[in-house]
């Protein structure tokens, strides 16, 4: 980065850690990942998608809306009216009422920065995705699922003991949420096995 | 010298009678002296293409807010929002439609937001309108289609900037940002025809000359903009025929080689506008922020014309001491304007009515925030050079939260000056210092570093080191219930004098507070009401290293000895340190560091670090859930007991008072579910400061919880926790009938299986039951 002739530092942690995902992400596409590795193995998008999703998943992946920021997005949950379109246009199953408990209830504005977060995660665009979530966990701080996907990202960048404390911290919001809790102990087993 | 002189005088000697050779030397001389002349010439020259086309300005880092985000649901005011509108300088307008205006209609807002650029991206400006309910944002709606709005984020406030020795400070503003109106005004008043001379204009010299002369006063300066902007670029301010040459042969070099525009936006953004302690503010853009508190693009006639009134003396017509000056110098500025059908009467006449629109907050470089910039420097220095911080232009994104800084501010503030008079102390003496945290995010929100806000001095929440007193109890009994098979909260302890022998032979004999001896107390009661003897004992079994163990954990990177006084708060901690270790138990046994700075950008906008959200497990949640419960507990029953007197109950404050010896410091930390605050309050020179911690510290906490938006409600219980009701008569289970039960909570298995008398109906049921389940086991 130079700027009126100055460069800025880059922080040797920062390189390394884009060093290391690169290693990984080497390993993964060329398909010789360690068995160690794969307790911690990144979940893609499209699984992540089919255990968020109620509907069959087949139907589902190809066709992921991207909400947009400013977009409106239905809440069941909300007491301000906002209007309804059709359960299916949710990329992600949020709602309330499908499942018995309470803490998968996701506000809209964080929904949204998730949705961006997902979009650019997906574009490898790890940073700013991590960015969004932190903006959507101001938002809705104890969302086992926000929690969840940042250790996601930090998983996908290498860097193995925050991913496992961010699941760990996940785990801690996640009550029942059996799904939620067994995707966030592989996190925290991939950072073990090591 | 001697050498020379004698050479003359011979010289002078031989040659006295030959004017036909002195001619010679006249004509040679005067060859000599033009080419030193033309060199000298060359040399200024090079000197403004070097300046002019190198790095013209070093731009001072600008430090920001965090910027405001709202989504419908927001904890937030109609009022709170008008207060951010006001720092961020938006203007009130009948019918909002540019960027960075809003009206108010009953418990509604239409506001136009400002674009910006984030570290995340860029922000478009959003025209929208707001409906309140109370102290909730209730319905966000866009004004261009009515469509709903989930997230709205506001461009940041700036509270500081970093600058270099000479204290310029600037914001760089192209010539296509400048209204057209402001340079009309400009033009009109400092050099008509600017886009005519070639840097220098005799003619305009002599106008300005009897102009000034029939006016009574210097209504037209002689200089060209051109000049004015060599003057100020690169001489110094003494007033010699030298400096005036040279200044007259740099306008002629600068406008050789640079067009009208460049020259022109080189004085835009050049020229000396105003004082602001010892930051000096140059250039309009900085000086519209200044002034008015609000970008370039958003002044009036009125504004325009001020700051061009403020051209030919920015201390003489500061408007901020000299209204009446000021007004003067506008309102010819604007008569000026109306003369060369710049405007139109009815405009020249409604700008000349209006007050000089002067912005309070004034001040957007000198922070009014220096305990928190005193953070973010730490934390750049560590990143950065020196040099680009103070020239780069960086823009570094904080967590502050600026309506909250001032409510800690406040409470800080009032409580030492009422507490002073309380306690009959001597005046000015007592100080405080406070921490605000979000509890996720471990975002820094407002630390206040004494009892004046804006003085930038001693920074208490930072370097004060001072005794902590009790607040190292909650870390005993956390190390305590971390050996689950023999702690539980209700664990009886030892509350009988006893006298330890130390290594160096030393006896230490605690005494309680009330100087009372208790007897047998179960652990949350001894936490609640902070009894020493028990703690002390507690602390001793248990071994002093593990509690040691423990703050480190926690969080304290110092050294901490381990004599048995550290079971009692021997150790003196900053109050950021004491904030950090209660973070961890308000994060649930997460460990983060307290982060005031989230990003950092260029000045053009485009991403140059990020400070992510880190954290690290510490603890067990489950253990800290039970220490949560039981600081509840220290509120609702304890010495914490008045702090309901200033917030709801339903806030389920969890915290801790601490005092010191001889009442020489008082500590409260506490935190609700999403924000945490420690506060200290104490002499400067140790001297008893005659307050507990309730008595002092604990006031300003509810004076801040009182005012700032704290999320109700208690914290998810772990997976493995029960909480169960406990009579506080006999430690057996109870139920809410039950006068005075508290709710504690047990690592699944631990908590008592008996029952209180006094659990009626559901007691008996569940009696029975486990006679039951005894039966079959």
């Amino acid at each position: 980065m130079t700027m009126f002739g100055f460069r800025f530092p880059q922080s040797p942690a920062a390189a390394a850690a884009k060093l290391t995902s690169l290693a990984i992400a080497g390993t993964i596409i060329f398909g010789c990942a360690a068995p160690s590795e794969r307790a911690g193995k990144p979940m893609s998008r499209a699984e992540f998608m089919q255990s968020r999703t109620a509907s069959p998943p087949a139907s589902r992946n190809d066709d992921m809306s991207v909400i947009d920021t400013l977009a409106p997005v239905p809440d069941t949950s909300n007491a301000i009216a906002i209007p309804q379109p059709p359960p299916s246009d949710l990329p992600i199953d949020v709602q309330p009422a499908q499942r018995d408990n309470a803490p998968r209830r996701t506000h809209p504005a964080a929904l949204a920065l998730l949705n961006e977060a997902m979009r650019q995660e997906k574009s490898g665009d790890y940073e700013m995705a991590a960015a969004k979530l932190e903006r959507a966990l101001r938002i809705e701080p104890r969302s086992a699922l926000l929690w969840n996907r940042l250790a996601n990202i930090r998983l996908q960048q290498g860097q193995r003991d925050l991913a496992a404390n961010l699941a760990a911290k996940s785990n801690s919001y996640a009550s029942n949420d059996t799904e939620l809790i067994q995707m966030n102990q592989r996190i925290i087993a991939g950072s073990k096995s090591r | 010298m001697k050498f020379f002189t004698q050479w003359v005088a011979a010289l002078r000697y031989r040659y006295a009678a030959r004017p036909k050779f002195w001619r010679g030397v006249l004509f040679g001389g005067g060859t000599t002296l033009l080419v030193l002349f033309w060199a000298y010439v060359a040399y200024l020259d090079s000197v403004v293409k070097t300046k002019f086309e190198g790095k013209r300005w070093s731009l001072p880092a600008r430090v920001y807010a965090r910027p405001l985000e709202i989504f419908p649901g927001s904890t937030l005011s109609l009022n709170q929002l008008l207060l951010e509108l006001s720092d961020l300088g938006y203007t009130e307008t009948t019918k909002p439609s540019t960027s960075g205006s809003y009206r108010r209609d009953g418990n509604a807002l239409s506001i136009v937001t400002r674009a910006f650029t984030f570290w995340d991206g860029k922000e478009a400006s959003v025209p929208f309108r707001a409906i309140f309910d109370g102290n909730t944002l209730v319905d966000l709606r866009s004004a261009a289609n009515d469509g709903p709005l989930s997230l709205v984020r506001f461009d940041p406030i700036q509270i500081g900037s970093i600058y270099p020795a000479h204290h310029e400070d600037r914001i760089l503003i192209q010539l296509k940002e400048v209204p057209p109106l402001l340079i009309q005004a400009l033009l009109a008043i400092e050099d008509r025809h600017f886009y005519e001379h070639h840097g220098v204009a005799p003619a305009a010299i002599l106008r300005a000359f009897l102009v000034n002369l029939r006016a009574g006063e210097t209504v037209q300066g002689g200089s060209t903009i051109t000049q004015q902007l060599v003057k100020n670029f690169f001489l110094s301010n003494e007033r010699t025929l030298a400096r005036k040459i040279n200044e007259l042969i740099m306008a002629l070099a600068l406008e050789k080689h640079y067009g009208k525009d460049e020259i022109l936006e080189g004085y835009l953004n050049e020229i000396y506008l105003g004082q602001d302690g010892n930051r000096a503010i140059h250039g309009f853009g900085l000086a519209s922020q200044f002034y008015f508190g609000r970008p370039l693009a958003e002044l009036k006639t009125e504004h325009m014309a001020l700051l061009v009134a403020l051209v030919k003396g920015p201390s003489f017509y500061d408007p901020r001491r000299n209204k009446q000056r000021a007004k003067q110098r506008r309102d010819l500025v604007i008569d000026t304007l109306l003369s060369l059908n710049d405007i139109s009467p009815a405009e020249a006449e409604r700008a000349k009515k209006a007050d000089l629109g002067i912005s309070s907050a004034g001040s957007t470089g000198n922070s009014s925030f220096p305990a928190f910039m005193d953070l973010v420097r730490d934390q750049l220095q560590q990143d950065y050079r020196e040099e680009d911080l103070t020239s780069a232009g960086m823009q570094i994104f904080t967590t502050l939260d600026p309506q909250i800084q001032r409510t800690a501010d406040r409470a800080v503030e009032t409580q030492v000056i009422a507490l002073e008079k309380y306690k009959r102390l001597p005046k000015g003496k007592l100080q405080g210092a406070a921490i605000v945290l979000n509890v996720e995010g471990a975002e820094v929100l407002a630390i206040v570093g004494g009892r004046d806000p804006s003085f930038a001095g001693f920074n208490r929440a930072r370097d004060a080191l001072r005794q902590i007193g009790s607040l190292v109890k909650p870390a005993v009994y956390l190390t305590a219930l971390s050996d689950s098979q023999n702690f539980t909260p209700v664990t009886m302890l030892d509350d009988t004098a006893f006298e330890f022998k130390g290594s160096d032979g030393k006896i230490w004999s605690p005494e309680n507070f009330d100087k009372q001896e208790h007897g047998p107390v179960p652990m949350y009661y001894a936490l609640a009401n902070s009894f020493n003897i028990s703690t002390a004992r507690l602390g001793l079994a248990i071994g002093i290293p593990k509690v040691i163990d423990t703050m480190h954990a926690l969080g304290i990177t110092r050294e901490l000895k381990p004599y048995p006084s550290l079971l009692l708060g021997s150790p003196a901690l900053t109050p950021l340190e004491v904030a950090q270790m209660f973070h961890t138990l308000a994060n649930g046994g997460f460990r983060a560091p307290p982060r005031t700075i989230t990003s950092v950008l260029t000045a053009e906008g485009s991403p140059v670090q990020r400070y992510p959200l880190s954290i690290e497990k510490a603890f067990d949640p489950a253990n800290v859930y039970q220490i949560i419960r039981m600081m509840q507990n220290g509120v609702r029953n304890g010495t914490g007991k008045s702090l309901y007197s200033y917030v709801p109950e339903s806030l389920a404050v969890a915290g801790k008072t601490g005092t010191s010896n001889d009442l020489r410091d008082s500590w409260f930390a506490g935190f609700t579910r999403d924000k945490l605050a420690v506060v200290w309050m104490g002499m400067d020179d140790n001297r008893p400061a005659k307050l507990t911690g309730a008595e002092g510290s604990l006031r300003v906490f509810g004076e801040i919880f009182k005012s700032i938006n704290v999320q109700p409600g208690t914290w998810t219980t772990p997976e493995n926790v029960d909480v169960v009701w406990i009579d506080p008569d006999n430690q057996l289970r109870a139920d809410e009938s039950c006068s005075g039960a508290i709710e504690l909570a047990f690592i699944a298995g631990t908590a008592p299986q008996d029952y209180s008398s006094c659990a009626g109906f559901r007691g008996t049921v569940d009696k029975t039951l486990n006679w039951f389940k005894r039966l079959f086991q």
